[in-house]
């Protein structure tokens, strides 16, 4: 499977689609090539669910040209369930948005591709 | 090290100049600071750091195109790109090229033209050196990964945005005593003279940083926060040792170096509140050089965001983790404390070409072990260190200088 391509590709159908290594049980995402544990090359695709929490966060005032029109927006790093982190928007409550808030993935529509985004539950 | 200049870093006073310009004046104050003299041409290889001529400039290839400004075909001319440490890893390859014995006198440096951006495509450009498809994919710019940083540290140690605005407040002081600085000015200073149009007077920098004059970039982190845009080249002279005992008596010595990459995207790493290619980096460099971080007498560490700065004088173990902002809001980072950082004002008040960055700091470090740092002197310095950090940390490198 493809690493960054098969990502975004998981994207478009609303699924986080991460990896896993038949030798070593390392879950990784996004999904790679060669593991970042052991070395193997021997990986299968595996979804994740997309709930967590927020592991940090920041609110972006000067943005990307981009993204000008949704400033100020809120972005973050997030820990799923399963174990891995992964880099997204956050929306929902945000001006109250703190680490350790529970979230879980949706996904933006822009353009041609989807942004991930998490939306707070709790 | 026998030989080392650099221009003047700003976001004005180089207009229209290109960076093959920049460099060259770089370059010819690197020569004329050499003790008996040495000639371009002597040179036998040159590494220059420079992140983005594609963007900045709309030019490649431009190790070949700034050798040939300089008139030292046809030596070997190659340019290094890592992100803000593109000059830091220029300067290591330079060292590394000597030990081999393969060269015995290497011109190294970086530059960095930018303002032929604005802001808005600045912060893009910048933004290229994270992991695009999984940061800047999702709205992140470069300044709102550090900022990611800073709420972590924050979360976890309960380090302070007062403490980030003291390591400010200090490398302004500092950039006051340097020339070559973009801001020679205090913080005070500045938030008079824009309070001025406003019919606004400050006593304490504080209260301006606290205020709506001191916008939000990316929580917690505000303009005075973060370096300054900056067009700037630094230039150095490395040759072996028995070789820079024939240009000068007091050649600054190369006494360990040290470089680590690590997973572009904060996401894939399992600390938010360090960065370990710094550790590691640092780590290499103090075995090499036989010393401890005690050791050192003088630190140019990379803060291209205050809360960088915090980061970096943990992971380089002067301070423990969750103790770097204490210890400068305690004054112990000052030039006159336990172990100055930044003496020439870091990327905060000297500004940051980003290419030229981690030159420029192997500069300092130049004329603060020779004496020569004027009136930023640090008193009777033996070791001192350049800490250059490419984007937030995918790459860091270091060398330990003695003199």
């Amino acid at each position: 499977m493809m690493s960054v391509s098969g990502f975004k590709e998981g994207l478009k159908v609303s699924e986080l689609r991460g990896s896993l290594c038949e030798e070593c049980e390392n879950l990784m995402l996004p999904p790679r090539m060669i593991c970042n544990r052991c070395g193997s090359t021997n990986l299968k695709e595996f979804c994740i669910e997309g709930k967590g929490k927020i592991k940090t966060k920041t609110v972006i005032h000067v943005p990307l040209t981009k993204f000008q029109d949704l400033c100020p927006y809120t972005v973050g790093i997030i820990e799923l369930d399963e174990g891995p982190m992964i880099t997204g928007m956050i929306i929902g409550d945000v001006k109250n948005v703190k680490i350790g808030n529970k979230v879980e993935a949706v996904y933006l529509d822009e353009e041609e591709e989807k942004i991930l985004a998490f939306r707070i539950i709790d | 090290m026998i030989g080392a200049g650099m221009t003047r870093f700003h976001h004005k006073i180089h207009g229209d100049k290109q960076s093959r310009e920049l460099f060259v004046e770089a370059a010819l104050e690197a020569v004329s600071s050499v003790d008996n003299g040495i000639k371009l041409k002597d040179l036998e290889s040159l590494y220059l750091g420079y992140f983005s001529s594609d963007m900045f400039e709309k030019q490649g290839h431009t190790g070949a195109l700034i050798a040939d400004a300089l008139g030292v075909n046809p030596i070997p001319a190659t340019r290094v790109e890592a992100a803000c440490a593109s000059s830091g890893a220029a300067v290591n390859l330079g060292i590394i090229a000597i030990a081999s014995g393969i060269y015995d006198k290497v011109l190294v440096g970086g530059v960095e033209k930018m303002r032929t951006l604005g802001t808005g495509e600045v912060t893009d450009t910048l933004a290229m050196a994270s992991d695009v498809s999984y940061e800047a994919a999702v709205g992140f710019t470069f300044p709102g990964l550090y900022a990611a940083m800073a709420e972590a540290h924050f979360n976890r140690y309960g380090s302070t945005w007062e403490q980030l605005a003291d390591i400010s407040i200090k490398n302004h002081d500092n950039g006051k005593l340097n020339d070559k600085a973009q801001y020679q000015e205090s913080i005070l200073e500045i938030a008079n003279k824009i309070g001025e149009r406003k019919g606004l007077k400050y006593s304490d920098p504080m209260e301006f940083l606290r205020s709506d004059l001191n916008p939000m970039i990316a929580d917690p982190l505000r303009l005075f926060d973060c370096c300054p845009i900056s067009d700037g080249a630094a230039a150095v002279i490395l040759t072996s040792e028995e070789t820079a005992k024939k240009y000068t008596d007091t050649p600054v010595y190369i006494a360990g170096i040290g470089q680590a990459s690590d997973a572009m995207a904060l996401h894939d790493r399992a600390e938010l509140t360090s960065l370990k290619a710094s550790k590691l980096a640092s780590k290499q460099a103090y075995k090499m050089a036989n010393i401890k971080p005690k050791d050192v007498n003088v630190a140019c560490v990379h803060d291209c965001f205050t809360i960088a700065e915090i980061l970096a004088v943990e992971d380089l173990g002067f301070f423990k983790p969750g103790e770097g902002g204490k210890a400068a809001s305690e004054g112990r980072t000052r030039i006159d404390g336990e172990i100055p950082i930044n003496t020439d004002g870091g990327l905060k008040a000297k500004g940051h070409p980003v290419g030229a960055t981690g030159a420029g700091m192997v500069v300092e470090i130049f004329k603060q072990l020779r004496g020569e740092a004027d009136e930023r002197q640090v008193a009777d310095p033996v070791y001192g260190l350049a800490h250059n950090v490419g984007a937030t940390g995918g790459t860091v490198t270091m060398q330990v200088f003695k003199r």
